[in-house]
């Protein structure tokens, strides 16, 4: 993760956008941890996913998966192609 | 016999059957039948966290609306669907805007009044863990078990409710209800990487690793789950790294409701529990029994 959550909510509240070349944001599973814990109730999952739906939104790149890992259950495949989708 | 409207969704019915036949075995030997909806179809595994969407709402209101007109109660099994469930019903009670338009584009209308209790609710709030310890016939006793939460059982904490999100107990609760001694370990409540074994594999496996190494080293032999992805995630990551697990093999996971089904009487073979994951289980539960009575 090269920016961690903190950085990328100030980079967002500085306008910088230099964000959306983070990788972060990517890495962010909805696990809801960040807002659970944040003392200043920042919703991080929120704000990962609307970074990367713009993201996705503007380039209109779909998912594409070569070879799906053989046993996991569909509800990976599905969530992946849920979160990683510019719908 | 009492009996719960039940939704099964995709994952217990393709690679996590051990799951759905182990709930329902051992709900059978607590006196429940867990009953299938009909016509139910994928909840869409994610929640929209992305509010001007409401296209991904559809499939989990269909299921709502479907379960409301056999019910007024519908029980999970899966973390995943539970958490999406949960939270559109919330949705349809607080934002009734948002719920016309999903009605209007459904035609299946869906207007709240349906309760969504995961299994571990109903074995909690319904049966009682004391009722569970007097059915346990068979108690694992001493098994230390490390209880996984993850991620999507208990947050957001706002809208799930189903225990503490910072110190949760109720898994660990029905574990010692059963005779199982579950083992405290950090990260329990931390995520297993979800669907990043889809794009990130590397960070998956780092997160899962994380929380198997945790619970291992603070005694666990086995690990428990309410969710087929973590099962997933923690196994998976494990094979990746058979450093990790060489000297005592890989941390075997296993479904809560495999534990209780044991203990309620009900046969290995009908729980779908592999030979390695009730080795461990017997060893565990013996080996502890043994070293108290040697002290």
């Amino acid at each position: 993760m090269d920016l961690m959550p903190h950085l990328v909510v100030r980079y967002l509240q500085l306008g910088l956008e230099q964000v959306f070349d983070a990788k972060s944001y990517w890495l962010c599973a909805t696990c809801f941890s960040c807002e659970t814990q944040c003392p200043r109730g920042l919703d991080v999952s929120k704000v990962c996913e609307a970074l990367r739906t713009i993201k996705l939104r503007n380039d209109l790149r779909d998912l594409k998966i070569e070879k799906p890992p053989p046993e996991m259950p569909q509800q990976g495949l599905v969530s992946a192609f849920r979160k990683l989708s510019p719908y | 016999m009492q009996s719960y409207l039940y939704f099964p969704g995709c994952s217990l019915r393709t690679v996590a059957r051990d799951f759905e036949d182990s709930a329902r075995a051992s709900a059978r030997a607590l006196g429940l039948e867990l009953k299938e909806m009909q016509g139910w179809l994928c909840c869409g595994a994610v929640f929209p966290n992305v509010a001007d969407n409401v296209m991904t709402n559809a499939g989990p209101n269909r299921i709502l609306a479907r379960a409301r007109a056999e019910s007024d109660t519908l029980v999970t099994l899966c973390a995943g669907c539970h958490n999406v469930l949960k939270r559109a019903n919330l949705q349809a009670k607080r934002n009734a805007i948002k719920q016309e338009q999903i009605n209007e584009f459904n035609e299946e209308r869906y207007e709240g009044g349906l309760g969504v209790l995961h299994f571990l609710e109903v074995l909690r709030d319904r049966v009682g863990f004391i009722a569970i310890r007097e059915a346990a016939k068979t108690p694992l006793r001493g098994l230390p078990v490390g209880a996984y939460y993850g991620c999507l059982l208990l947050r957001p904490f706002e809208e799930m409710k189903l225990d503490d999100p910072h110190r949760p107990s109720v898994l660990e609760d029905l574990l010692f209800s059963i005779g199982c001694m579950p083992v405290d370990y950090p990260k329990r409540t931390e995520c297993c990487g979800s669907f990043l074994g889809v794009g990130a594999p590397d960070a998956m496996a780092l997160l899962s690793r994380n929380v198997v190494q945790a619970a291992r080293s603070h005694g666990a032999k086995l690990l428990t789950v309410s969710c087929p992805l973590c099962k997933y995630n923690l196994e998976e990551s494990q094979k990746q790294d058979p450093k990790a697990s060489s000297s005592s093999g890989p941390l075997p996971v296993v479904y809560f409701t495999q534990l209780l089904g044991l203990a309620l009487g009900v046969s290995p073979e009908d729980l779908r529990l592999s030979d390695t994951q009730l080795q461990t289980i017997r060893g565990g539960a013996k080996s502890t029994v043994e070293s108290v009575s040697q002290t």
